[in-house]
């Protein structure tokens, strides 16, 4: 016959083992989040000491729809694909800072910038067939303007597009300002176009159209960007 | 045996009289069908003369699924754009103008923004007007398309006829569209309503035959109160009667030739 006193040691001691055996398992999962978030934050490559520049941002304003030059001090990368994602990141972070007049939610914004080479397509021969077929597409989207003019192709994170401000306004600001911005620092870069994850999108977020190719031109002349009063 | 003779004769004349007949009747409706009047699109001029002078087109953006912008709790863009529309039928209607719209509801299925064009461009109206919402900004923001005013062609000229591409149907409205958007901000600032002017890459703006303004009704700032949301009855109200007025000055103007 068990004693009560060894019975009620018994489950102490069970319960006890569970406990413990909880708290273990608990410690574990903690230990290989923590790990695995440092591992993500881990270099790989050894820093590299780089001059800062001055670049030009053009900056948005909601409460007066323009856009503004602002200079800014920053080390850029010399790769030209990096140097424009850098840029255009900088940028957009910019707008997440406190005193942002242009609001936008901080996170990462461009996950890649592609650089191609006008003209895209061969230059078609006057009054050939090809010629003919094509007259639909009067556009100049995919010809230079300029001898080593370039096509800008900035892919957008879907997590920014989905949660940027929905406005034509404010959608409209945004892609000024990205336009602007390739206009005052590269100078090679004629047209943009945008892909959102990898794949093309009508809208930013329900309002700017992002199929069409955008001529990269100054937005601090209010080209593109609203201006007070009549137009006219 | 010669009887016969003439009895085929006489059939196979009255064959190629009724061949005759017929093919004649089919030439002659194909020449009658090119010689009707074709609806072309690029050349303001040619869109005006045909439009339909007293029309009013309005686009309520959005619908269905696409709710558009979260204007604060559970206000949606799509219900605050049909709202205005409403209002501002009202106001057309009582400023003398006929008004179409392409949301009358919110469809389960709704109509693409190259839908929603060609309902505006069948109608060929005066003004095409599509609205929008937003909680961003403030004021009433009015735009008008990035593309460049076309040059016009020659009157009657069949070389200079050059087909325009759909997303740049606007470009040969640009100009008035211009002019509506600058009457329309002219009447803002007397009404005592803030409004700014761009130009913004917006569907269907680019595709439409018609003079084209999108306007966008931001919360209105009041001093020492909160801001009114472009929700509010009263605020859609007072831009429903400024668009009409604005729009009857620039038909009166447009009538006179001192709009484009």
């Amino acid at each position: 016959m068990i004693s009560r006193y060894h019975r009620i040691l018994f489950w102490t001691l069970t319960g006890a083992i569970l406990l413990m055996g909880f708290v273990l398992l608990h410690g574990c999962r903690q230990a290989r989040e923590k790990l695995s978030r440092q591992r993500d934050l881990t270099p790989l490559a050894a820093p590299v000491a780089g001059a800062s520049e001055t670049v030009q941002l053009e900056v948005a304003n909601d409460a007066d729809g323009s856009i503004t030059l602002v200079d800014r001090e920053l080390a850029l990368p010399s790769e030209a694909t990096a140097r424009t994602r850098t840029l255009l990141a900088r940028m957009i972070a910019e707008y997440s800072y406190k005193g942002s007049r242009h609001v936008l939610e901080s996170g990462p914004a461009i996950d890649d910038v592609f650089l191609l080479d006008l003209p895209i397509r061969p230059a078609v021969e006057p009054g050939s067939a090809a010629d003919s077929n094509s007259a639909q597409d009067s556009s100049n989207s995919g010809q230079p303007q300029n001898e080593g003019g370039q096509l800008a192709v900035i892919n957008l994170n879907g997590e920014f597009a989905d949660h940027h401000p929905s406005g034509i306004e404010a959608e409209t600001l945004t892609i000024d300002s990205i336009v602007g911005t390739l206009y005052a620092n590269f100078p090679r870069i004629e047209q943009v176009r945008f892909l959102v994850d990898g794949q093309p999108r009508e809208t930013l977020n329900g309002h700017a159209d992002l199929l069409r190719t955008y001529a990269v031109i100054d937005m601090t002349t209010n080209k593109s960007a609203p201006r007070e009063g009549p137009s006219q | 045996m010669g009887y016969c003779r003439i009895e085929l004769l006489t059939s196979s004349s009255k064959r190629a009289v009724v061949l005759f007949a017929v093919t004649a009747t089919v030439i002659a409706v194909a020449l009658l069908g090119r010689a009707q009047p074709q609806p072309a699109l690029g050349t303001a001029s040619r869109a005006s003369s045909t439009a339909n002078r007293n029309l009013i087109v309005l686009d309520p953006a959005h619908g269905g699924a696409d709710a558009g912008a979260s204007l604060g709790g559970q206000v949606v863009e799509k219900d605050v754009t049909l709202a205005m529309a409403g209002q501002l039928r009202t106001a057309l209607a009582a400023a003398g103008f006929s008004v179409v719209s392409t949301r009358d509801g919110d469809p389960t299925a709704p109509l693409t923004a190259d839908q929603r064009a060609e309902i505006a461009n069948r109608a060929r109206p005066l003004a095409c007007i599509v609205l929008h919402a937003s909680g961003a900004g403030s004021g009433v923001h009015l735009y008008t398309s990035t593309l460049r005013q076309a040059d016009a062609g020659v009157e009657g000229d069949a070389e200079s006829f050059t087909a325009t591409p759909w997303d740049e149907a606007q470009a040969g409205f640009v100009a008035q569209s211009l002019s509506l958007a600058s009457s329309l901000s002219a009447a803002f600032s007397k009404a005592g309503l803030p409004a700014l002017s761009g130009h913004a890459a917006l569907r269907p703006l680019d595709n439409l035959t018609c003079p084209a303004v999108a306007i966008e009704v931001a919360p209105l700032l009041v001093a020492g109160a909160d801001p009114m949301p472009a929700s509010d009855p009263g605020y859609q109200q007072r831009v429903a009667a400024t668009v009409a007025a604005a729009l009857r000055v620039w038909q009166d103007q447009a009538a006179q030739g001192s709009a484009p």
